[in-house]
């Protein structure tokens, strides 16, 4: 099982609908809780508010043909101009 | 004061870390707090502390924004005190704006690193706040080079008994979030000396317990877990709690 962190982008809904602290075995499947949640701030008013969950691994299922990405690719994202992902 | 803002130690890379792991911040989301840090102001910081760490950037260094080491909350809507990493320009500085702006920070008072040294090597940070009349002021040092307190007379950021403190290593709290691995988190009751600074440093080679004569940490963490499971709370080996949230523990490599 491919350890690789990534990244994946989701409707707050749909983030809201997931549990954060389920495990696989021993481990966390989410890197990510309700305290560190980076949330699009700058959207414009027909997109969604949408947030950022971490995980390692294989997708989990719950969220299994979303696009996922790696830490350079997320990177490029929050640094961006647009967006001002910040905590919820 | 020396090296009037410019980087002049030199760094062992033969670092030999005598625990397997170290903790990876992601640049995205991870920080770490100390838990009822009020009450380690309260209990044991009679009206200053030091912090020290080792850090090695990961990724591109003159690249994205800047990223934060510290971040000091005082109270609800208080001053923020933070030392920021600016990658672009391989600086570190003290920024007391909310912003984490550079302005309203003497340019003296800044200390520089060449990309290469942030990049491909672990590096050893001080970070020393003095709290009272005579002593207050901020200062940075790397790799024992001191970058010069930051000015301040008085209680600059308030009666610490009295005030909510809330303590983060590698986020500001909204968007400069640290990109890089950082090990030997250490806190000190007091502000640390240069010779303190110069012991703890050790010529580059962390030392993975500290003794009296390096200022006896109040709180002190080593990543020595053998697992990846990194988020939620972790007792330091001073049997205080941090917590994790989000960075990952990684092996040393």
């Amino acid at each position: 099982m491919s350890r690789e962190i990534k990244y994946a982008i989701l409707k707050e809904k749909k983030i809201q609908s997931i549990d954060l602290n389920r495990k696989l075995g021993r481990y966390k499947v989410y890197l990510t809780d309700e305290k560190n949640i980076r949330y699009n701030y700058n959207k414009f008013f027909f997109q969604f508010k949408k947030g950022i969950i971490k995980f390692r691994g294989n997708t989990p299922k719950e969220i299994e043909g979303y696009t996922t990405y790696n830490q350079a690719e997320i990177l490029k994202i929050v640094n961006s101009t647009w967006g001002q992902w910040k905590l919820n | 004061m020396l090296g009037n803002g410019v980087f002049h130690g030199m760094y062992n890379p033969s670092v030999v870390w005598a625990n397997d792991n170290r903790l990876l911040f992601d640049g995205v989301n991870d920080y770490i707090t100390v838990k009822n840090f009020k009450d380690f102001v309260d209990n044991d910081f009679a009206d200053s502390f030091s912090v020290s760490f080792w850090f090695q950037h990961k990724g591109l260094v003159n690249v994205g924004s800047n990223q934060t080491f510290f971040r000091l909350k005082i109270g609800e809507s208080g001053e923020e005190i933070k030392v920021i990493y600016d990658t672009l320009n391989a600086w570190v500085y003290v920024s007391r704006d909310e912003s984490g702006n550079k302005g309203s920070v003497d340019s003296s008072h800044t200390l520089a690193l060449s990309h290469a040294n942030f990049q491909n090597q672990h590096n050893h940070f001080v970070i020393t706040m003095a709290n009272g009349s005579g002593l207050a002021g901020i200062n940075v040092y790397i790799n024992s080079s001191d970058g010069g307190s930051t000015s301040g007379t008085g209680d600059e950021w308030g009666s610490i008994e009295s005030l909510d403190y809330r303590f983060t290593l590698g986020s500001d709290g909204a968007t400069k979030y640290l990109n890089g691995y950082m090990n030997n988190i250490a806190i000190y009751d007091r502000v640390l000396s240069s010779t303190d600074v110069g012991d703890i440093y050790n010529n580059g080679e962390p030392k993975n317990e500290l003794t009296n004569t390096q200022g006896d940490p109040v709180i002190y963490y080593v990543t020595n877990e053998k697992n990846f499971e990194s988020n939620g709370d972790h007792n330091t080996m001073s049997g205080h709690t941090i917590e994790i949230t989000g960075a990952t523990i990684e092996p040393n490599v």
